[in-house]
C-alpha cells in the first residue's frame, strides 16, 4: 500500500488535485478517529481532521518523502489536536473553579439523562462514552500514545516516527500511559457500580 | 529484576515489543509474583478495553465539505500565483514612473512612444502607482514592463535618432529626449560624466527659474564632446505641463545631485556584506549540543532560536537552530559549532549588500534636497507654480523618505549581525 501512496503523493505534486482526493479518501476515517479520540466529540473532530488534510495538501509539494505519507500525516493530525488541546487547557482552567461540577455530580447527570432509553442501549453507550471520558482525562501526550497504539494499532517504530521520541520513550511513556488508564478505570467502575446500583434502584422503586 | 522492573517490561511484553531475554524474564518472575501477575491482567484488560472502542463512523458531509476546501485552497493558491506575478509588473511599471522628477523625462519618452508607436497599453494606472524610486541607473531594465526594450531603445538610441527626432517633432518634448537619452547612455554604460555634463546644463536652466528646459537632439555631440555648453543654439521645447506637473520644477536638480553624490559615494564604496551559513550536522546527543549552540550563541554576544522544523521537514528526531551573531564572530563560532558533530552538509554564503546600500543612501540624500527644494518653493511667493500639488509631492516624498531609512536601517542590520542556521540529527 505504501507504493501506491508514493505514487500518488508524486502525482499531487505534479498538481493533481484528484490524487489528493484519493489519498483522502483511503485516510479520511483514521484520521477522523485520531481527531475524535482526541477531542472526544464529533464538531471539534470534524473540523480538525479537515484542517489536517488541508495543512497536509498545502504543503505535499515540499514533501521529500522521508517517511511515509501516512506517518507524515498521522503526525500533522496529532499536531493540529494537541496545538487545540493546548488552546483549551486555559479554558478548562477557568471552568474548574464553577461550582457543582464535582465528578459526582456529572455522573448523576448522566445517569438521569438516559434513564428512558432501553437497557441495552444505555449500556453500550455509558461504556463508550465512559471510555472516551478516560480518554479525555488523560494528559494529551499520554493520550495521543494510547490512541496510535490501542487504537490505530500502530507499532512502536511507527509511533516513535510519528511523534518525534526515541523507541525508549515510547516504551516507557506508553507503560505510564496505561497504568494512569488502569487505575481511573479501576476507581471510576466502583463510582459506575455504585450508580448503577443506585439507578437499578431508583427504576424499581 | 526487582518488581519495578519488571512492571516497566510489563506493556511492551504485551505488545510483544521486549528481546527474548526480557521475555524469559517477565514469565518467569509473572509465575512467582502474584503482585505482578495482577499487574499484567490489569493491564490486558485495559488494553481490551480500549481496543473494544469501535471506530467512529465519519460524519455524512465530511468528504464533501473537505472537497469544497480543497477546491477553494486551490483556487487561492492559484489566485495569488496570478496576483505575484501581476504584482511584479506593477511594481516595476510603477518604479519606474514613480521615481519622481528624474524619471518624468522618461515618462514622456514612453508616453510619446506609446502614442506614436502605437503600444496597445493605456496609460491609466500608470500615474498612480506609487512605489519607492530609485535613481535612473537601476531603471532600465524596468523599461520591458511597459514597452519592449527594444522599442525604447530604438526611440532614444543610435539607431534611432531619426525616431527620437520624429518624436521630438511631434510632441514638442525635446526634455523627454534627452532625459530618455540619458537612460539609454546608461544602458551602453557610457561614462557618466557626460551625464554630469548633461545634467549640469539642465540645473542651470532650472535654477534660471524655468520651468523645464531642453536641448535638442542635434545639439547633443557638441555637448558630450566639446568643453564648453553653447548657451546659444538650445532649443527650448514646451513640455506637456498636465503631464509633468510640479515635477519638473525641480528636476534638474535631482539629476546633478543624484549623480554626484553616486560618484561620491562610489569612491568611498566599501563592501557591505551580509554573511548567512546553514549546517546539517549529526549529534552523538541532541540535547547537549543544543545547550552547547545556545552557550556559543550566547557568548558571542548573539541569540539562539529554535526554529521548528516544517511539517514536511519532519521525519523524526532533528531540531533546527537559528543563531544571529555579531558578524566579528562568525568564523569563530561556526568554528566550534562545527566542533560538535560531524557535518553532513555546509552551505556558506556572503551576499554583498552594497549596491542596495548606496542605492537606499544616495535616494535618502536626493529626498531631502526635494525637500528642501520643495519647502523652498512653497515659501515662495507662488506666482506660477500649483502650490496644491506641491505639498501633494511633498507628502509623498516625506512618505518615500521613511521608506528608505527603514531599509538602511533593516540593511545595516543585516550587515552587522550574521547568522547561522543549524539543523541537528541524532
Amino acid at each position: 500500500m505504501p507504493d501506491l501512496d508514493e505514487k500518488l503523493v508524486r502525482r499531487c505534486q505534479e498538481g493533481n488535485i484528484e490524487a489528493f482526493e484519493e489519498l483522502v479518501t483511503r485516510y479520511q476515517q483514521k484520521v477522523y478517529n485520531i481527531a475524535y479520540r482526541m477531542l472526544g466529540n464529533h464538531h471539534d473532530a470534524s473540523d480538525l481532521a479537515q484542517e489536517a488534510f488541508i495543512k497536509v495538501f498545502k504543503s505535499i509539494k515540499g514533501f521529500r518523502g522521508n517517511s511515509l505519507f501516512s506517518t507524515w500525516l498521522y503526525h500533522v493530525v496529532t499536531n493540529v489536536c494537541r496545538d487545540e488541546l493546548r488552546k483549551r487547557s486555559r479554558y478548562v482552567i477557568n471552568s474548574l473553579d464553577e461550582p457543582f461540577m464535582t465528578e459526582d455530580s456529572q455522573l448523576t447527570r448522566e445517569v438521569a439523562d438516559t434513564a428512558d432509553l432501553p437497557d441495552k442501549v444505555v449500556e453500550q453507550r455509558e461504556s463508550c462514552r465512559y471510555l472516551q471520558q478516560m480518554i479525555d482525562n488523560l494528559t494529551p501526550e499520554y493520550r495521543i500514545i494510547i490512541i496510535m497504539r490501542e487504537i490505530m494499532e500502530l507499532s512502536y517504530e511507527e509511533i516513535a516516527d510519528i511523534l518525534g521520541i526515541s523507541l525508549g520513550t515510547v516504551k516507557s511513556r506508553l507503560n505510564r500511559a496505561r497504568k494512569s488508564l488502569k487505575n481511573r478505570i479501576l476507581e471510576e467502575r466502583e463510582l459506575f457500580r455504585e450508580s448503577e446500583r443506585l439507578s437499578a434502584g431508583r427504576r424499581e422503586a | 529484576m526487582t518488581c519495578q522492573e519488571i512492571q516497566d517490561l510489563l506493556s511492551p511484553y504485551l505488545d510483544g515489543e521486549v528481546t527474548s531475554l526480557e521475555k524469559q524474564a517477565v514469565e518467569k518472575h509473572i509465575r512467582l509474583c502474584a503482585a505482578c501477575r495482577q499487574e499484567l491482567n490489569d493491564l490486558k484488560e485495559v488494553i481490551s478495553v480500549m481496543q473494544s472502542l469501535k471506530d467512529v463512523p465519519l460524519p455524512a458531509d465530511f468528504h464533501s465539505k473537505l472537497h469544497e476546501k480543497l477546491l477553494q485552497c486551490r483556487q487561492e493558491q492559484g489566485v495569488e500565483t496570478v496576483l505575484q506575478q501581476a504584482a511584479g509588473k506593477k511594481n516595476r511599471a510603477g518604479r519606474f514612473l514613480r521615481t519622481p522628477w528624474i524619471s518624468v523625462g522618461v515618462a514622456a519618452v514612453i508616453m510619446l512612444a506609446v502614442l506614436t508607436v502605437a503600444n496597445p497599453l493605456g496609460l491609466h494606472g500608470l500615474e498612480t502607482d506609487f512605489f519607492a524610486g530609485q535613481q535612473v541607473k537601476s531603471q532600465a531594465p524596468v523599461v520591458d514592463g511597459i514597452l519592449s526594450e527594444e522599442d525604447v531603445n530604438m526611440a532614444v538610441q543610435g539607431t534611432g535618432k531619426e525616431k527620437v527626432k520624429e518624436l521630438e517633432r511631434e510632441g514638442k518634448c525635446a526634455e523627454a529626449v534627452s532625459a530618455g537619452e540619458a537612460t539609454a547612455k546608461q544602458d551602453v554604460e557610457q561614462d557618466a560624466k557626460q551625464e554630469y555634463f548633461l545634467a549640469q546644463k539642465v540645473d542651470e536652466n532650472a535654477s534660471n527659474g524655468r520651468k523645464t528646459s531642453n536641448r535638442s537632439l542635434e545639439k547633443k555631440p557638441e555637448i558630450l564632446s566639446g568643453s564648453e555648453v553653447p548657451d546659444q543654439g538650445m532649443e527650448m521645447a514646451e513640455v506637456p505641463v498636465k503631464i509633468m506637473g510640479a515635477q519638473s520644477q525641480i528636476e534638474g536638480i535631482e539629476k546633478v545631485f543624484g549623480i554626484a553624490a553616486y560618484n561620491d559615494a562610489a569612491a568611498k564604496r566599501e563592501p557591505m556584506v551580509r554573511k548567512t551559513a546553514t549546517l546539517e550536522m549529526e549529534v552523538s546527543d541532541l540535547r547537549q549540543a543544543e545547550d552547547q549552540i545556545m552557550s556559543f550563541g550566547i557568548d558571542a554576544g548573539g541569540e539562539v532560536k529554535e526554529v521548528s522544523l516544517n511539517e514536511t521537514g519532519f521525519d523524526g528526531r532533528r531540531c533546527k537552530l537559528l543563531m544571529t551573531i555579531p558578524k566579528e564572530k562568525f568564523a569563530d563560532v561556526l568554528g566550534e559549532v562545527k566542533s560538535l558533530g560531524s557535518v553532513n552538509l555546509k552551505y556558506y554564503y556572503e551576499q554583498n549588500l552594497s549596491q542596495e546600500w548606496e542605492r537606499a543612501s544616495i535616494r535618502l540624500e536626493q529626498l531631502t534636497t526635494e525637500e528642501e527644494k520643495i519647502s523652498y518653493l512653497l515659501a515662495g511667493d507662488g506666482s506660477n507654480i500649483n502650490k496644491k500639488e506641491l505639498e501633494n509631492e511633498l507628502n509623498l516624498l516625506l512618505e518615500e523618505k521613511q521608506a528608505a531609512r527603514k531599509t538602511l536601517s533593516s540593511l545595516s542590520q543585516k550587515i552587522d549581525t550574521a547568522t547561522i542556521t543549524i539543523t541537528l540529527e541524532q
